[in-house]
């Protein structure tokens, strides 16, 4: 057996309890964290596993961190990654109902105009829809709403969901609607009509940070300000016991606002909803145009982002550190996936519909309503794993490619490298995890079992 | 009657407040650890450190077939077959992962809907168990070479052999008690000791082997289920095995479904209370068959308490987890379809 290139080594730490060195180690394969000795990490690096108990080696072949000698692999990630798009059991669909959206942020790459899904493309896309259900036994349908701002929509939304529904229930899967919006029109009355009538159980909005920060980019097409009524929804609806929904706000990153992270954590604490919300902060990356010249480097972004995890944790927040098995990179590899826009045109990704810069027709689109999907199309974006096998892009040799899966197979094409921050912050990642951990089983109360628990179980 | 169908009702009542779980998983620990004891003594621990890479690939293989997620299956299987293709393997090593192997790719033939291939693939397993057992002093293999041949027993099943398979059920039902003789495929019994079982794990067995006869008879006509059942007659009567009386539940499911099939109304709620009692911890899939079963009497019953308790049994119903489809089944065909009288 042999240690998986598949893995990431924390710094080793001094455990004040056990006075003994420890390292945090991550098997990205199975994206399962352990903590063992600084020693012992030092017999397993060197491949002395004979000195290894037979326990701890029994635990790592579990995880995956030691594998067969003869593997390849880079190989048996991407076939195992292929083979989980070509078998998902979820259908995943994204509908944009609108090409209009209220804001004129700096960044967005969309050219917005008024359209809506009208009833022809709408009964059409349920056809489609009905056929792929038809075509393999799925156990969910997974419907997105997304922009354009979706809620100006709202009315394709009222129209389609009742067909997309019992079209669920036709094929018994399970329905769950996601809306991603500005949170400009997310009313309370709205907000209920989603989640009640309209099967919506996860909303993301969008906040990039504080009033000054946030209205000075995701100000309305006449430059008015957003960002009080987006917050009084957000914080609304957080609040409300009644609803069964998952509410996430997403805050994009670049130079121009980084700086504003902070008080808008500081600001959702202090009203009490930083137990009920997901939060994420995510870099600004191109979207067909040069919004990435403002971008932090990943460098620095992971910098930042361990700043404000260990801020979310101080607040409260339940910030996400440890990256989950990713073998779907995204929908632009999963075969029966699609995107409709409001003109009847179908994309294997979210990014790139409305975009001047893809040009007429759109070089991404894998076809439309109308005349169905045109053949070599979708493979553009579907042909990633490929790619990668072939050794084109650096996630053929990328320790984290279990647990990123290659991020963003547009942005690769397009020449932009778009590694996630945990390739750079992982480590230290890992750490606060175990500190985190270790200070909770350490807290009045706790018990001396889950003391050891957390010890053993680390992250 | 009526006091035995209350008993009955009374019984079910009883069952289903009981909230133990299962302990199918304990029986599992069982045996993967005396099986690694077994292995232990034999492998290097090179060897063995493979085969537990081997063995989580397989898991991941069964998983994903089990959820109906062929690719995925097939390509973690693809894994556990490269690692026995590994030069560092001794013979003994291979055949001991090739057993098991070739158990999960049966298996996945079997959801794909290829009989043959499973079956072929299921005796190769058998052949290595065998090998093992006689030659290398595998005693807890035997367990899994009673679970291939439950294995096979569901290949018959499912494909259209209903009386193969009910032969196949009986004669390990009775093999697993301890009777040599009844090993019902002789090409693959070398070294058979399966008195040498841990008595935990020949009642886990027994247990399950029943439940895929369950399965096997859940909905079919009387008539036919007493034509299927009578080739487990000793058994019924309790005079196969000198242990008949030491697998209680079996038995009892046993002697309740022939009674039921039959129409003989108080043998049926007599074992059925008896089965009903303590819930279905100890054997989930029998205690669901059986109220498929008393669900259909009370239908046939006509009365006002029938009634009561069939509309219970409906409501407990919607809330059971996954069932075979053939025992869900009974619920949905319901009234139309009872083909007893009372
Ligand atoms: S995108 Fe970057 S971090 Fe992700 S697998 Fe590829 S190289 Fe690694
Ligand atoms: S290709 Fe990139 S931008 Fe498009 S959907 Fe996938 S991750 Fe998103």
């Amino acid at each position: 057996m042999k240690l998986s290139r598949y893995h990431v080594a924390s710094p080793p730490v001094l455990d004040h309890e056990t006075g003994e060195m420890q390292r945090v180690i991550f098997a990205t394969r199975s994206a399962e964290p352990r903590v063992v000795s600084a020693a012992l990490w030092q017999l397993i690096e060197s491949g002395e596993l004979d000195s290894v108990p037979m326990d701890v080696l029994n635990e790592l072949v579990d995880i995956e961190l030691l594998v067969p000698d003869d593997e390849d692999e880079a190989a048996v990630i991407l076939q195992r990654n292929d083979a989980a798009a070509r078998d998902d059991d979820n259908l995943y669909l994204v509908i944009q109902p609108t090409a209009w959206c209220q804001l004129g942020c700096g960044y967005c790459g969309q050219e917005h105009f008024q359209r809506r899904l009208n009833p022809d493309h709408q009964r059409r896309f349920l056809e489609r829809a009905r056929a792929k259900l038809a075509a393999k036994p799925y156990k969910t349908l997974e419907l997105i709403w997304f922009g354009g701002e979706p809620l100006v929509g709202i009315s394709v939304i009222r129209a389609m969901t009742p067909s997309l529904k019992a079209l669920a229930e036709e094929f018994g899967v399970i329905y769950h609607g996601r809306v991603v919006t500005n949170g400009m029109l997310l009313s309370d009355a709205l907000a209920t009509e989603l989640v009640r009538d309209l099967g919506v159980g996860y909303i993301e909005v969008t906040l990039d940070g504080i009033a000054p920060y946030h209205d000075a980019r995701r100000h309305t097409k006449k430059g008015g300000a957003t960002f009080d009524q987006i917050y009084a929804n957000v914080v609304s609806l957080a609040r409300r016991d009644d609803l069964h929904v998952s509410l996430t706000v997403r805050c994009n990153v670049d130079r121009r606002n980084y700086e504003g992270v902070s008080p808008l954590l500081r600001k959702l604490a202090a009203d009490g909803v930083q137990k009920r919300i997901g939060f994420y902060v995510a870099p600004i990356h191109s979207w067909g145009n040069d919004a990435h010249l403002e971008s932090l480097t990943t460098e620095e972004f992971a910098e930042w982002e361990i700043r404000w995890f260990v801020e979310m944790i101080e607040l409260g927040f339940n910030p996400s550190l440890i990256p989950k098995r990713r073998p779907i990179v995204c929908f632009a590899v999963q075969p029966n996936s699609e995107l409709v826009d409001a003109t009847g045109e179908l994309f294997n990704c979210t990014e790139v519909s409305y975009v001047p810069k893809y040009g007429i027709p759109n070089q991404y689109a894998i076809g439309s309503l109308k005349d169905g999907e045109t053949p070599g199309k979708r493979a553009v974006l579907a042909s990633f794993n490929e790619r990668v096998r072939r050794g084109e892009y650096a996630c053929h040799t990328c320790r984290m490619l279990p647990v990123c899966g290659g991020r963003c197979p547009k942005l690769w094409l397009e020449g932009i490298t778009p590694c996630p921050p945990p390739k750079f912050n992982i480590e230290t990642r890992l750490l606060l995890r175990y500190a985190q951990l270790r200070l909770a089983a350490s807290a009045p109360g706790a018990s001396a079992g889950s003391r050891v628990a957390a010890a053993a179980n680390g992250a | 009657m009526d006091s035995l169908f209350q008993a009955a009702a009374d019984a079910y009542r009883n069952g289903k407040r009981n909230q133990r779980q299962p302990s199918a998983a304990a029986t599992g620990r069982t045996f993967d650890h005396l099986l690694s004891i077994a292995v232990a003594a034999r492998l290097s621990r090179d060897e063995q450190l493979l085969g537990r890479a081997a063995s989580g690939a397989r898991s991941r293989a069964l998983k994903a077939a089990r959820n109906g997620q062929l690719d995925i299956a097939r390509q973690a299987l693809s894994e556990s077959a490269q690692i026995l293709q590994s030069g560092v393997l001794s013979a003994e090593a291979r055949l001991f992962l090739k057993s098991f192997h070739e158990a999960v790719a049966a298996y996945l033939d079997f959801k794909r809907g290829d009989p043959d291939l499973a079956r072929a693939r299921v005796e190769r397993a058998l052949a290595a168990d065998c090998v093992l057992i006689s030659q290398y002093g595998y005693d807890i293999l035997e367990l899994h070479r009673i679970q291939l041949g439950h294995n096979l027993m569901r290949v018959e099943a499912r494909f259209g052999e209903p009386q193969q398979a009910t032969a196949i059920g009986a004669a390990l039902l009775s093999y697993t008690e301890g009777d040599n003789s009844s090993w019902p495929f002789p090409r693959f019994g070398d070294g058979a000791r399966p008195d040498h079982l841990p008595d935990e794990l020949a009642e886990a067995m027994v247990i399950q082997i029943s439940g895929e006869l369950a399965i096997l008879l859940a909905g079919k006509p009387a008539e036919e289920t007493v034509h299927l059942l009578s080739v487990a007659l000793p058994h019924i009567e309790g005079i196969a095995t000198d242990r008949c009386n030491d697998h209680l539940l079996a038995h009892q499911w046993l002697r309740a479904k022939w009674g039921f099939a039959r129409q003989a109304w108080p043998a049926f709620f007599e074992n059925l209370s008896d089965l009903l009692r303590d819930g279905l911890a100890d054997a989930p899939l029998l205690w669901r068959a059986s109220v498929a079963d008393l669900y259909v009497a009370c239908e046939a019953l006509d009365t006002d308490g029938a009634e009561a308790l069939r509309r219970e049994i409906a409501e407990d119903v919607r809330a059971w987890p996954r069932v075979p489809e053939p025992v869900r089944a009974v619920f949905a065909r319901s009234r139309e379809a009872t083909a007893v009288s009372i």
